[in-house]
């Protein structure tokens, strides 16, 4: 099964995730790629527990995530990826990872951020990453919700 | 004797209006109500929405409990209300939010111990919840 899922979102395994995208998608695996989380066992597990019903959620560290073991898994699996930033799909993608689109759902205000769009905020480090994702051949698309409007991101990387 | 309950302050975090439509719609039921305090999770990161609870909580007057109202348990605010660190701040949270529960809190607030108030809040808002 290919990856249904892989998308940006600062608010990783929330609402939006569980029921808007979860509903129609009914994923079985939840990954949360990050480093960050997967040093702190503690925080994770807050992120874990929101797992909907029929999904098992674990996080791996970028590394682990880019292995053959990941990829033979997601291929048996119904997978969301999910990154708390533009830099973990990034490294991904660089590590070989088959990343070929990725969902920007959610990056939120933050101090020196600009808006995108209401849901996506970005800085230069944020815009760097992305463009540098796309550059490897990755479709950005800013979408929070499957119903909602999807947007072509790269047009707007260089806007602001 | 016992002591004076100390009254315990609301705080509603909750996707988008409900929240605030929460607190317009149990005015409406029961008049005015004091010491309550909204946040909308709306444009929040995981980390800022549990920093801007901790803000809200540390702007409750020392010894005032705090009652910790989320809608989603599996969701951005009852994750960042698990995230946040109240010190030695008393903060009880509640997830599931509804009216019945909150016309509970707003009637029993004064009167009960929290001890006494959050089961009650538990076995309203269950009760609200009826099939015909």
């Amino acid at each position: 099964m290919p990856l249904l899922l892989a998308r940006i979102d600062d608010r990783l395994i929330h609402g939006q995730v569980v029921y808007g995208w979860g509903r129609p998608l009914r994923p079985t695996w939840i990954v949360i790629v990050s480093d960050a989380l997967r040093s702190d066992p503690d925080r994770a597990a807050l992120y874990l527990f929101a797992a909907p019903e029929g999904a098992r959620a674990e996080v791996l560290a970028v590394g682990e995530a880019a292995g053959t073991e990941t990829r033979a898994r997601v291929e048996a699996e119904r997978t969301f990826l999910l990154f708390p930033g533009a830099l973990e799909p990034l490294r991904l993608k660089e590590a070989g990872f088959p990343l070929t689109e990725v969902n920007v759902g959610g990056l939120h205000h933050a101090e020196g951020k600009e808006a995108v769009l209401p849901y996506v905020y970005l800085d230069a480090s944020d815009r760097e990453s992305l463009v540098a994702l796309a550059k490897l051949g990755v479709r950005l698309t800013a979408q929070d919700l499957p119903g909602n409007a999807a947007h072509p991101l790269e047009p707007l990387l260089g806007a602001a | 004797m016992s002591a004076p309950v100390s009254r315990p302050y609301a705080l509603l975090v909750t996707h988008a209006a409900l929240g605030s439509e929460l607190l317009r719609t149990a005015e409406a039921i029961l008049g005015p109500q004091t010491d309550v305090l909204i946040l909308s999770n709306d444009g929040h990161s995981s980390d800022a929405l549990s920093q801007a609870i901790e803000e809200r909580v540390r702007s409750v007057p020392p010894g005032h409990a705090v009652v910790l109202f989320t809608d989603l348990a599996a969701g951005s605010c009852g994750i960042a209300s698990r995230r946040a660190s109240y010190g030695e701040r008393v903060v009880r949270k509640v997830t599931g939010v509804n009216l019945p529960m909150m016309l509970e809190f707003f009637h029993y607030r004064d009167a009960l111990p929290l001890d006494e108030l959050l089961p009650r809040l538990e076995t309203k808002g269950k009760a609200g919840i009826t099939l015909g």
